[in-house]
């Protein structure tokens, strides 16, 4: 599927800044076809609901699966392993809910199922609170050392986003050439 | 899939993972010579012992490219030695891992390898069946503590091969068991502290007979051993460090780069090797231009990517936003790819690379507190790395990075500089 194919199955109701991360996002998990790690930020349901809906679309005919973090159910890597034969042969995309409401423990061995993870062939996509987004960086810094990306779908951020044109400014990027 | 450059931005996407190593098929195809002495040095450290035991520390930043050399090491080591790899993480968490659990994933994985049939059947003379049996009985009586599930063994005309088939399940059986079952471990843990002596004895026993019998040095690397946090690490390492080195073979674990600056990190000197993985230094400490580790990282590019698909100014702005490490190096390639691609162009442009530094500086602002910034500044400007342990997190977030080219010294992440100039009252790019 081409860009402009991704663009066209996006929800127009989407923030702009919001549609840009959701291209980028949907053609990351298209594309890595040997799987990724993603982190999606969200601060608002109702638009964690529309992005997810949007990439569901744009990434079809995909599978995408979805998991809800418990107390019962804390772990993706079984979640991953409890797929059947068949989901876990063909790529899909799954998106993980809830991290966030977990112990700090659990948000920490995702540092040492990063590797589990990686044997995954799906892309994975983490949505995680800017606070929860911390919280994993800090305690599992070896999985985030490994994610494809962090896609800000932050209702603050957009509200920024609106306000100013954030792209590319090299002042704000300091001097990263040599010429 | 063959191996080989991609030659279109999809593929780049894919071949830029930021989550394995090199290995097999893509160390071949991928690996780029980077000039540093860590591997060379190792090797000869391991061929100078001439077979006798020593222990070494490998140490390096996340993503500096420890598993990857390691991995290459192997392949250079591969026919002279019996090379045992094993990842702790793959059993244990490392945020539970203990140094009994090191020792006995170490023994049962070379006990696994050992009794491999395809090493047992290609070799000249085969392993006493005595020792078998005593490694045998020390899995079942000691580590299963009389409880083991027998794994099935058939009815091979060679009783020979009976026995280390039985052993090979049983090595099975522990893994599944001890990392899947937290009751079982713990069972394990308690009945190893006062036995460990034990495993280790009958590992050593086997490690003589591989070397005797089938002429093969034993090479043991342990991975993930560098991911404990640093109270549990300290624990391991500085608590424990006979136990660790009681095996008489080659023995690689990885170190935690933050206990390098411990003041205890002198006192493993009597025990271990040590041995650095430095990150590639983009300048020297006097600013200059390195222009070999700009060379490499060309290279380590060029060989995942057909040239033509991206444009030099933003091949360049992407080495320098790496601060020369490996890891995000091919995180920012690859998303600067995804930058090109989702925008329908068909080659990385200067404006992709930089919209993929922005996202790598958000990455850092998620992992800093707002205190990091004052202690980043400040090594901004003297570049000195010191035992504090404020700096521990920095280096292991790799906010700050060490580099040894001239001397050993440190910097903050090229990537974060615009946030301090904005969030550390008085600091300036040009002071």
């Amino acid at each position: 599927m081409t860009n402009s194919r991704i663009e066209g199955h996006l929800n127009t109701s989407l923030p702009g800044s919001a549609r840009w991360a959701v291209v980028k996002l949907a053609t990351l998990l298209r594309y890595a076809s040997d799987g990724c790690f993603a982190i999606a930020l969200w601060d608002d349901a109702a638009m964690r609901g529309q992005v997810t809906a949007a990439l569901r679309a744009a990434l079809s005919p995909l599978t995408t699966l979805e998991w809800a973090y418990s107390a019962l159910d804390p772990s993706p890597v079984r979640y991953l392993s409890r797929l059947s034969a068949t989901q876990r042969a063909s790529r899909a995309v799954v998106f993980f809910f809830g991290l966030e409401e977990a112990a700090a423990g659990s948000l920490k061995s995702l540092d040492y199922q990063r590797e589990a993870l990686a044997q995954s062939p799906h892309g994975l996509v983490f949505w995680l609170t800017p606070d929860a987004a911390h919280r994993t960086a800090r305690s599992a810094p070896h999985f985030w050392s490994q994610h494809s990306g962090v896609f800000d779908f932050t209702t603050a951020t957009m509200a920024q986003c609106t306000r100013t044109t954030l792209t590319q400014n090299p002042h704000r990027n300091g001097n990263l050439t040599f010429s | 899939m063959e191996a080989g450059p991609a030659r279109t931005l999809s593929d780049a996407i894919r071949v830029f993972d930021p989550r394995q190593p090199l290995e097999g098929e893509t160390l071949r195809a991928f690996y780029t010579e980077r000039g540093s002495d860590a591997r060379k040095k190792m090797r000869i450290h391991i061929e100078v012992a001439n077979d006798k035991p020593s222990s070494i520390l490998f140490t390096g930043h996340g993503g500096s490219g420890k598993s990857t050399e390691l991995n290459k090491l192997i392949e250079e080591l591969n026919q002279a030695y019996l090379v045992v790899k094993v990842r702790t993480g793959d059993i244990v968490s490392s945020t539970d891992l203990t140094y009994v659990d090191i020792v006995l994933i170490a023994a049962m994985a070379l006990f696994r390898a050992a009794s491999d049939e395809q090493l047992i059947r290609r070799a000249p003379a085969q392993v006493a069946e005595e020792v078998w049996h005593q490694i045998r009985q020390v899995i079942e009586n000691i580590i299963f503590g009389h409880q083991p599930t027998r794994a099935p063994v058939g009815n091979e005309a060679h009783l020979s091969l009976n026995i280390p088939r039985a052993v090979f399940g049983l090595a099975l059986e522990f893994e599944a068991r001890f990392k899947n079952e937290a009751d079982t471990r713990d069972k394990i843990r308690e009945r190893l502290r006062d036995n460990l002596s034990e495993v280790i004895n009958k590992a050593n026993r086997l490690i003589e007979e591989i070397q005797n019998r089938h002429r093969l040095p034993v090479l043991l690397i342990v991975e993930d051993t560098d991911k404990p946090d640093p109270a549990r690490a300290r624990e391991i390492f500085f608590d424990h460090p006979q136990s660790l080195t009681a095996f008489k073979s080659l023995t690689i674990y990885t170190f935690p780069v933050a206990l390098r600056y411990d003041a205890q990190f002198i006192d493993l000197d009597r025990y271990f090797k040590s041995f650095r993985m430095p990150n590639l230094a983009l300048v020297h400490k006097d600013g200059k231009i390195n222009k070999h580790s700009w060379r490499v990282l060309g290279e380590v590019i060029h060989r995942r990517l057909d040239p033509a698909l991206i444009a030099p100014k933003a091949r360049q702005t992407i080495i320098r936003a790496s601060g020369g490490i490996m890891r995000l190096l091919i995180g920012l390639m690859q998303s600067a790819a995804v930058n090109a691609q989702a925008r329908g162009a068909q080659r990385i442009e200067y404006a992709d690379a930089m919209a993929a530094i922005t996202d790598l500086r958000k990455d850092f602002i998620a992992a800093l507190k707002s205190e990091d910034y004052p202690i980043l500044a400040a090594r901004y400007r003297d570049k000195q790395l010191s035992n504090d342990d404020a700096l521990q997190p920095l280096l292991q977030t790799r906010a700050l990075l060490e580099y040894e080219n001239d001397s050993t010294w440190c910097d903050v992440h090229p990537v974060i500089l615009p946030l301090l100039e904005e969030r550390v009252a008085g600091f300036s790019l040009s002071t």
